[in-house]
Parts: C-alpha cells; structure tokens; sequence
C-alpha cells in the first residue's frame, strides 16, 4: 500500500485547493462589477494587473525551482486578485503588479509555494505597498461624481479625492455617513472593500461552500465591534461609530478573504476562535495607535506567525484535565 | 569539567579550525544562531556604523571571553552576568568618549543608544558567559574572535547593501545606483535581507555537502 505526501491545505470536503480558489475568485468577481459601475474600467484592470503579475511572478519562481508549476491550483490567481481589490482605484497600474510580486517572489515561493507559505501572501504584499507607497494607497476618489475614472496613468491628477472614512475616523470628529451610504459602498475606499452588502453576501456564499469558517470570522467581528463600542473615536454616538469602524477601510474583506486562507490559519476550531478574537484586537490597536489609517494587512501577518500557537493552545484547553491526569501518574 | 580540557594547547589544530569555521560560517552566530540581531536591525543602515559596531563588539567580547574562560569557573553562576556586564560597560564607555571626541560626533550621534547597547547583547552573553566558562583560553579566544567575525561579516554586508540602496551612498561616498528605495533603513528591510543571507548560507552549506559526498562515493 503507498501513500501519498500531501501538503496543507489539508481539506476534507473538497478533493482540491484549486476548487477552494475558484469559490473565492467567483466571490471576487461581484465586487469586480460594482468597483467598475463607480468608477468605470479602470478598477478591473488594476485587478487585472495584480492577478496577471502574480500568475507570472509564480509560474517564473517555479520554473526557477525546477518544479511542477503550481498556476494551476488558483492560489496565486487568489492572491494577486486580492492584492488588485485593495488598493486604490486612483493608484498606478504598477502597484498592485509590484504588491503582488512581492507577494509571491518574497513571501510565498522561498517558504516553500503553494499550501507552504507561513504568511499570507496577500497581506505580506498589501504590507509592503502600503510601506512603500502609503501615498498612492491612501488617496481615494470621490465616488458620489459618478463619472469614470480616465483609463491613463498621467490622467489621474484631475481627479477629485476624497478623505476615505478610516481617515476621518483617525483625525476623529463627526463622520456625515447616514447607513444607507454605508450599506451600499457610496464612500471613498480600496476598490472591493466598500460594498458592504456584497461583501457580506460574498461572505455568506463562501460560507454556505464550506470555505470559509464562522468560527474565525464572526469572534473577529464581535471584537473589533466591542472595541468600537467601548472606545468611540467619533462624536455621535456607540452605534455610529461600530457602523463605521466596521464599514472603513478593508476590515470587513480582510475578515473574509485574508483570514480564512486555508494554508495560514488554524485548524482547530478553538484555535480559530482564539485566532479571530486576536487578530480583532490586532486590527484595532493597529487603528487607534498606528501609523497609517488602515494597518489591518499588519494585523493579519501578526495572527498569521501566531497561527500554529492557536491550533495547540485549542487542544490543550480541551483536553486539559486529560494531560494533567496523565502528568500526574507518570 | 575535566583537567584535559582546561589545560591550554591540549586542542589538536584542527579542532580549533573547526571551532573557527563553526562560530565564523556553519553556525554563523547571526544568521544561524539568530544572537545579536537587534543593532544589525537598528543602526546597520550605514556601511560606517557597521564597522564601528563590529569593532565594539570585538573589543567587548575578546577580553571579557578571556576573562570568563580563566576565572569563569571559580566564579558562582549568578555573579558571572554581572561581572561581565560590567566590564564590557566599562569598556564601551571607553569606546564611546574615544568615538564621541576623536573620530566624529556625527557617528556617536548616529549610533545613539546602540553603543552602550552593545555590553548587554546576547552575543555577549551567549558567548561570553555561556561558551567560554567550560573551555580553555585558547579556545575560547578562538570562539570569540570567529564569533565577531561572523557578525561583522553580516552587518557589513547588511548594512551596506541598506546603504546603498536606501541613501545611494557607500561610505559616505555617492555610488552609481538606479534603484532608490529609502524604505530600506526601515527595519523590516534588515529583516528579509537577513533571511535571505541565511537562506543563502544554508543552501551552499547544502551544496558542499552533496559535493563532498559524492566525493567519497567515486573514491
């Protein structure tokens, strides 16, 4: 009898990584259609640039491994996708494909490749980009005009910006977002992070697909909800503020799409939770003390490096008395 | 420990090139031991402040290496840190106003706090406390001397490739490069670099050994 050698993500239900990346990148493709209503084609071939560097980026690397090239299980198409949904739709078509590079040359590929990679790529790149250039991340357009973005890199100057919610929130003061507005992504921010409804809907398939876990993401939220409640950066009261703290900047898809990467977080479904209620304290300490508005790709590396930990830390607190019996009669 | 071991010149030559080959590049103390990381993260952004703290580190770790080797034993374990310590402050002082008042104030300031960091560095208590108690002088003295060759062979590096990269100078001296990243002073930058130098390490550590083996195989 042989066996074969399988590497993480060990999944149960679904034979193959690469059904796993289709259910995420049919997820994406919603929020794809909403960026480009706001803004026009631009947004999509942002997307296009990250998804396109990262696949080269990773069939180059495995080419230079001398290895099986491993396009095909989706896991770098996931990855420069959603590097392409966060950045700004006023950014150069260079940033996503740089972020997405990073990604794959720097993080992914020396840990080993796909289902190897000891941080999310996506993050690590967002986190490089954000370091690099936090100029062109943080300058968002003003989505009420209703007019297309021009398609040009030299265009952009023209273009009215806007002060995106997680901004204003840093200054503190009163924000002027009715819930409505919220609700539908009608306020500056990354390309797929401001449609709240579609995001959760998004988050709601995925879920129903067995992809992503409630066990990471809902603890996660409630956190970052009670930070928000007890610690309101805005005037105007508790509710406010959890609404927006939780609608601004990319808090919402990082919950969905960053933390639930198979490879990276935990196993165990105790360890998940300790995951989401960690990286919700992450998320907000990286808000109210950080240096950039939105420091949520830092949080989800934090988590990530601490993921192994969970997985033990949920096993020993089930079977704590189990152990300690055992201690004592050896 | 025994009488063999404490007695000087009792070491065949070649153990003490293995010693030397091990503390310098197969267990380089930076790269493979992960000791000493902190000012290499810190202040090795300029090719100049790598050297200085190298020297320092030199100076601080020879004689405090040698002192331990001779009377580390006699002392009980919890004075040895801070006799240690001690010394290599004392030292460091010495090193500080001669840098502060001969060489250049610019560099003392640049070097800030790190300095004086240097006599409470795991390197220093790593080897100085832990190594070279149970080992003869010779020995020790060896250690030392391939310990500090490791981490400044990797600050150089390090810090100037940092340099380069991030202020477009080399010893202060303005250097002909396309790419201009300042985010390389970030500490996060020393970070990769120095996993990738591991990396690095670890694969030609890889490659002599295949070669070696394939050696004795067609012998």
């Amino acid at each position: 009898m042989t066996y074969k050698l399988a590497y993480a993500p060990y999944i149960r239900r679904t034979e193959r990584a690469a059904k796993l990346s289709a259910d995420v990148l049919i997820a994406l493709v919603p929020l794809c259609i909403f960026s480009a209503v706001y803004y026009g084609l631009r947004p999509v071939l942002l997307v296009l640039s990250g998804l396109l560097s990262a696949l080269i980026c990773e069939l180059f690397a495995c080419l230079l491994m001398k290895r099986v090239p491993t396009v095909g299980d989706g896991s770098a198409a996931v990855t420069g996708s959603i590097i392409g949904f966060l950045v700004s739709p006023l950014s150069p078509y260079w940033l996503p494909a740089v972020g997405a590079a990073f990604a794959i040359l720097i993080v992914k590929m020396p840990m080993g490749g796909s289902g190897r990679n000891l941080f999310n790529p996506a993050a690590a790149g967002l986190a490089a980009i954000t370091l690099l250039f936090p100029k062109y991340m943080f300058t968002y357009p003003d989505p009420g005009l209703g007019i297309p973005l021009p398609i040009s890199n030299e265009a952009l100057e023209t273009v009215v910006t806007q002060a995106s919610p997680a901004s204003l929130l840093m200054s503190g003061g009163k924000t002027l977002y009715t819930p409505a507005m919220l609700l539908l992504g009608d306020f500056p921010g990354p390309i797929g992070a401001t449609a709240v409804l579609i995001l959760v809907s998004c988050g709601v398939f995925l879920f129903a697909r067995r992809t992503i876990s409630s066990f990471i993401i809902l603890p996660y939220l409630l956190v970052c909800a009670v930070i928000a409640a007890v610690f309101p950066r805005v005037l105007g009261g508790q509710a406010d503020s959890i609404m927006v703290e939780l609608c601004a900047g990319y808090l919402l898809f990082a919950g969905i799409f960053l933390l639930n990467d198979p490879v990276t977080a935990p196993r165990h479904w105790l360890g998940r939770i300790i995951c989401g209620v960690i990286a919700g304290l992450f998320v907000m300490l990286m808000r109210y003390f950080g240096r950039f508005e939105e420091g949520t790709c830092f949080a989800v590396l934090l988590v990530n490096a601490f993921s192994s930990t969970f997985d033990r830390l949920g096993w020993y607190a089930l079977n704590y008395k189990r152990i300690r019996k055992r201690r004592r009669n050896r | 420990m025994s009488k063999l071991e404490k007695q000087p010149f009792s070491k065949a030559d070649g153990e003490l090139r293995y010693v030397f080959l091990s503390a310098f590049l197969e267990n380089n103390i930076v790269l493979v031991q992960a000791i000493g990381i902190c000012p290499i993260l810190a202040v090795g952004i300029t090719l100049q402040n790598g050297v200085v703290l190298s020297v320092c580190t030199a100076a601080v770790l020879l004689p405090s290496s040698l002192f331990m080797s001779l009377l580390g034993e006699r002392l009980p374990a919890w004075l040895r840190p801070p006799i240690y310590t001690v010394g290599a402050a004392l030292i460091l002082l010495g090193a500080a106003i001669i840098i502060d008042s001969f060489i250049s104030h610019e560099l003392y300031a640049a070097l800030y706090v790190f300095l004086p960091l240097t006599a409470v560095n795991t390197l220093i208590s790593f080897r100085a406390g832990g190594f070279s108690v149970n080992h003869n002088p010779v020995v020790a003295l060896t250690d030392a001397l391939a310990s500090t060759m490791g981490f400044s062979l990797v600050i150089c590096i390090v810090s100037a490739i940092r340099e380069a990269v991030a202020l477009g100078t080399l010893w202060g001296k303005p250097v002909k490069l396309d790419i201009r990243i300042p985010e390389m002073a970030l500490p996060f930058a020393a970070f990769l670099l120095l996993g990738f130098i591991s990396a690095l390490l670890q694969w030609s550590k890889s490659v002599i050994v295949r070669r070696t083996r394939r050696k004795e195989l067609y012998k």
